[in-house]
């Protein structure tokens, strides 16, 4: 239930936010770019999907709400 | 990570605990997505319109006084809305265990029975947000 937190103030608010993907956790790099949307906006959010006995997951989509796009830092 | 397997979620429909002939939920709530974008952008950019709130439960039918066909049935007639609210379990609200309330929640189908021989039925309640207070999210 942790990750409940995090996202669910995120479905009602129209300020976008900035969402950060590594392939690892260690420094952004040239050999591990980040994968950044700047300004993102999430536009659905499913607190619970699951069936008695599942593990409960929530898949959270961003799309970026600027005309940044995806950037691709390296530092 | 505080993964948890769902074995005692809390489903409260019009005021009637129905946890025990539960079997799936899904709460969905959404933004329509609007298309900004500008002559000049390189990006497309998003904007979030009008939002929408749903809930669909699935449980096992049930025709026994206070069970899953004297719940759900009057609903499917009646135009005021209802409460709605799941939590991941039985516990009181609280941060870790969250609330998914449809405040004012009307249901628009109904199906008394869907199942063929040998099949133990169920229906699926489908819930959506009647006024414009949407999906929250109490932990109190």
């Amino acid at each position: 239930m942790r990750s409940s937190s995090p996202l669910s103030p995120l479905i009602s608010s129209i300020t976008p936010v900035a969402v950060e993907v590594r392939p690892t956790s260690a420094a952004r790099s040239a050999t591990n770019p980040a994968a950044l949307l700047a300004t993102a906006l999430m536009f659905d959010y499913k607190m619970l999907d699951a069936g008695v006995g599942d593990v409960p997951t929530t898949t959270a989509t961003f799309k970026n709400s600027g005309n940044a796009g995806m950037t691709y830092p390296t530092s | 990570m505080s993964a948890f397997t769902l074995t005692d979620a809390l489903i409260i429909i019009n005021g009637v605990t129905l946890s025990d002939h539960g079997n799936q939920v899904t709460i969905t709530d959404s933004r329509e997505d609007k298309d900004a974008t500008a002559f000049s952008a390189t990006s497309k950019a998003s904007l979030k319109g009008l939002g929408d709130a749903t809930m669909d439960i699935v449980l096992f039918q049930d025709f026994a006084s206070g069970k899953t066909h004297a719940t759900l049935s009057p609903l499917i007639s009646s135009i005021t809305p209802v409460a709605v609210e799941i939590r991941p379990t039985s516990a009181a609200r609280s941060a870790t265990n969250p609330a998914a309330l449809l405040a004012t929640a009307l249901m628009f189908d109904y199906k008394m029975l869907d199942a063929g021989v040998g099949d133990v039925p169920m229906t699926t309640a489908t819930f959506k947000n009647s006024g414009n207070a949407g999906m929250t999210y109490p932990t109190s």
